[in-house]
């Protein structure tokens, strides 16, 4: 009786074995398991997002450069502290609304004869504040920053 | 004495009641210079006094009362835009690359909004309707 329960013991442990050095998964079993993971790591983000930040900040920095025709350098100052404004609306808008990109390229003869690249901005900020400016050598620099809540940040924009 | 009480309130709110006033704004800059800027102030034309009101900002000014509002906000119109930056801001962007050319375009839009100014000391507190 005791031979037969070793021979039993010893044949599973045996095919086990064997059953462990032959197992090769297919490309459909990698690819599943793969799939697997990716979800994983993606709940595990969005976990992150919804758990740990209440808030999320967009920070840009806007540049506006001094025209050279003023009347006086105050006026320049002002006209460079406008552009730089406006352009950090204009990196907060892509940030948050994404830009619209077309390009057209042309070859002729195997050779590229023109390229044009239009990127398209649109968009609505609201409470953006600028927490920092800065005049050095004719460039206006500002600091300015969004803040919302992440929860309505993945209601608005997250797509 | 009802009479009495009522041109009281009526009085008060002539002397002291905030003035109602539309503001825009808009700005273009080309290359990330500053060409072209639309102001517009102006007082409103229809009163509404129902809405409540949301405190923007209060600013070092003082009208000594030699000017009417109007004129002195539009002297002082740079030092409002900062009180309507945060409000909704409208941006339109145009970027065109051809080879070795770039053209950028922005637009900057801030669209009308009514809001009522009261002077007080030396400081302008400015509030818009929501």
């Amino acid at each position: 009786m005791k031979k037969w329960i070793a021979f039993i013991v010893v044949s599973m442990s045996m095919g086990l074995m064997f059953a462990g050095c032959s197992a090769k998964q297919t490309p459909e079993e990698q690819k599943a398991v793969a799939e697997k993971a990716a979800q994983q790591a993606l709940a595990e983000q969005k976990m992150a997002y919804t758990t740990n930040d209440a808030e999320k900040s967009f920070v840009v920095y806007g540049e506006g450069i001094a025209p050279q025709h003023t009347i006086s350098p105050a006026q320049a100052m002002a006209l460079a502290k406008r552009a730089a404004i406006t352009d950090g609306y204009r990196q907060l808008g892509e940030k948050l609304y994404g830009a619209k990109i077309n390009a057209t390229d042309t070859v002729k003869d195997a050779a590229l004869k023109d390229s044009r690249i239009t990127s398209n901005v649109k968009g609505v900020i609201k409470d953006a504040a600028v927490t920092d400016a800065t005049f050095k050598d004719g460039l206006y620099t500002v600091r300015m920053e969004v803040t919302m809540s992440t929860r309505r940040w993945h209601e608005l924009f997250a797509y | 004495m009802a009479r009495t009480f009522c041109l009281l309130i009526g009085l008060s709110t002539l002397l002291f009641g905030s003035e109602q006033f539309w503001f825009s704004y808009k700005s273009v800059t080309v290359n990330g210079v500053s060409i072209a800027e639309e102001k517009n102030l102006s007082p409103v034309m229809v009163y509404n006094q129902n809405d409540a009101t949301r405190h923007l900002c209060t600013l070092e000014l003082h009208n000594d009362g030699k000017m009417s509002n109007e004129a002195f906000l539009k002297k002082h119109f740079d030092d409002l835009i900062p009180c309507f930056y945060s409000l909704s801001s409208h941006v339109l962007a145009w970027n065109t690359k051809h080879q070795n050319s770039q053209n950028d375009r922005v637009e900057l839009v801030i669209e009308p909004v009514r809001f009522t100014v009261v002077f007080k000391d030396e400081f302008a507190t400015i509030n818009t309707f929501r």
